[in-house]
């Protein structure tokens, strides 16, 4: 299991560093459309990304201003996977949405 | 329902293309309208013409070097043979040819809605740096050079790379002395000078399409970030956002140029700082204008109506993520069409309603 926020054609392409340690803070959602199949549109820029299903699963939560912590337990509850690696997933997730500046501290 | 014919320039759509096709597309999609679509052409092969979805009439029109005088015979000619309600000319090159007869069109119940000299001239290539310290809008630096000596010294003072472009149209990154001196003697043989050199900057290119009413209003104002460029600088994809900062730099330009009919502004957000920078204003709806038509924001018929008369309420709201793509299509047509526009420089397609006259 691995979230991704991936930039479409057009958008910039850095991707974000992973950080493992500790939970991160999640920030505010810029105002997007996420479709059901994962993509996203940011109306301000007119960039638009593709998240894969556990990264649509994420950013649902956090538009529904989830804690970290939270998303965590929804992950390990979901899914088969301890708390550090929910963790460490979900730290990479909000680590690539900022790269994009998609999410703000 | 408003019925009234309008004429359109600017219908050759090639690599760069002009935004005859779209403006008639705009207008002819509007329900509240019927009325004929007049294409004014320079050339025989203006690709345009041969659109007979799109355009009911196809005239020749003399090329804007020979100047308002032969235009304005030219213009009458055609008002003989269709009735012309509105016109609404497209290109940079020709619009100060066209304001310069406004009177006279006038007279001839021909009718337009666009900037008068003066404001083609302020906002021009030439003057827009001027005009952009002058009313504090970022804009890149940029000096205009009259021949290709003067290349080092606007190297030295913007640093490389460097952008020329032509006083009417086209512009190319030159990375070194010697690329810049070809490239300045392509726009040199193509526009003529000066030429104007602009500092480079790395950022996404974002363009708005506005309309104005003169008196400071803001009738319309749509952003598009360009998705695909050409390496003429031409957005080839391009979608509709929202972003207020870019409608409030917009809406402050169209009040303070008082602006009076179509244009659209382009903006470079700097990579560095995330600044938007105007690189230029071009006094005329640009070739991308269908996406705002079907955005809501239909620049070409509201800009027609004003022009006939009508008193427009300004439009906030469109459609946001809406996308355009352009692509290239042949056009078949019966040698007819050629022979007509070549002999009698004119092309009437109910003519060739039964269709074409020459069988394939």
């Amino acid at each position: 299991m691995c979230a991704m926020v991936q930039a479409t054609a057009g958008s910039a392409t850095a991707r974000a560093r992973i950080k493992k340690e500790g939970l991160v803070q999640a920030g505010n959602l810029k105002n997007m459309s996420l479709s059901e199949h994962g993509f996203l549109f940011d109306p301000v820029t007119g960039l638009t990304y593709t998240l894969n299903k556990v990264g649509i699963l994420i950013f649902k939560q956090l538009e529904n201003n989830k804690t970290v912590q939270e998303i965590v337990n929804i992950l390990t509850d979901k899914y088969d996977i301890t708390k550090e690696q929910a963790a460490e997933d979900v730290n990479e997730f909000i680590f690539q949405l900022k790269e994009y500046d998609l999410l703000q501290e | 329902m408003y019925n009234f014919n309008v004429a359109v320039t600017g219908l050759n759509a090639t690599d760069n293309p002009a935004p005859g096709v779209g403006i008639a597309r705009s207008i002819r999609k509007d329900s509240s309208w019927s009325g004929k679509i007049i294409g004014l052409a320079y050339d025989v092969l203006d690709t345009g013409i041969y659109d007979s979805d799109i355009f009911d009439e196809v005239y020749l029109v003399p090329y804007p070097t020979d100047g308002g005088g032969s235009l304005l015979h030219r213009l009458k000619q055609i008002k003989q043979k269709v009735d012309i309600d509105v016109l609404m000319p497209t290109l940079d090159s020709e619009l100060i040819n066209f304001h310069r007869i406004s009177n006279e069109l006038k007279e001839e119940n021909i009718k337009m809605f666009m900037p008068d000299e003066t404001l083609i001239k302020l906002r021009s290539k030439v003057d827009l740096s001027k005009f952009c310290k002058k009313n504090n809008f970022n804009s890149p630096e940029s000096v205009l050079i009259n021949q290709t000596s003067q290349i080092i010294s606007a190297g030295r003072k913007l640093g490389w790379p460097l952008i020329l472009k032509g006083i009417f149209y086209e512009a190319y990154l030159a990375n070194s002395q010697e690329e810049a001196c070809v490239i300045f003697e392509k726009i040199n043989a193509r526009w003529g000078l000066p030429i104007i050199v602009q500092k480079y900057m790395l950022g996404e290119e974002y363009d708005v399409a506005c309309l104005g009413d003169g008196e400071g209003n803001c009738i319309c104002a749509m952003p598009m970030r360009k998705l695909r460029i050409t390496e003429k600088g031409k957005a080839w994809a391009g979608i509709s956002i929202k972003d207020e900062k870019l409608l409030e730099l917009s809406k402050k330009l169209i009040s303070s140029l008082k602006w009076k009919g179509p244009c659209e502004f382009e903006f470079l957000k700097s990579s560095a700082g995330g600044q938007y920078c105007l690189v230029e204003i071009n006094p005329r709806v640009p070739s991308w204008i269908y996406l705002a038509a079907l955005a809501g924001q239909n620049i070409p018929y509201l800009t027609a109506l004003l022009a006939y008369g009508e008193k427009i309420e300004p439009v906030n709201s469109y459609k946001v993520g809406l996308t355009f793509v352009r692509h290239a299509q042949d056009l078949i047509c019966p040698i007819n069409y050629i022979e007509d526009l070549t002999v009698k420089g004119e092309l009437v397609f109910e003519n060739y309603k039964e269709g074409f006259l020459w069988k394939i």
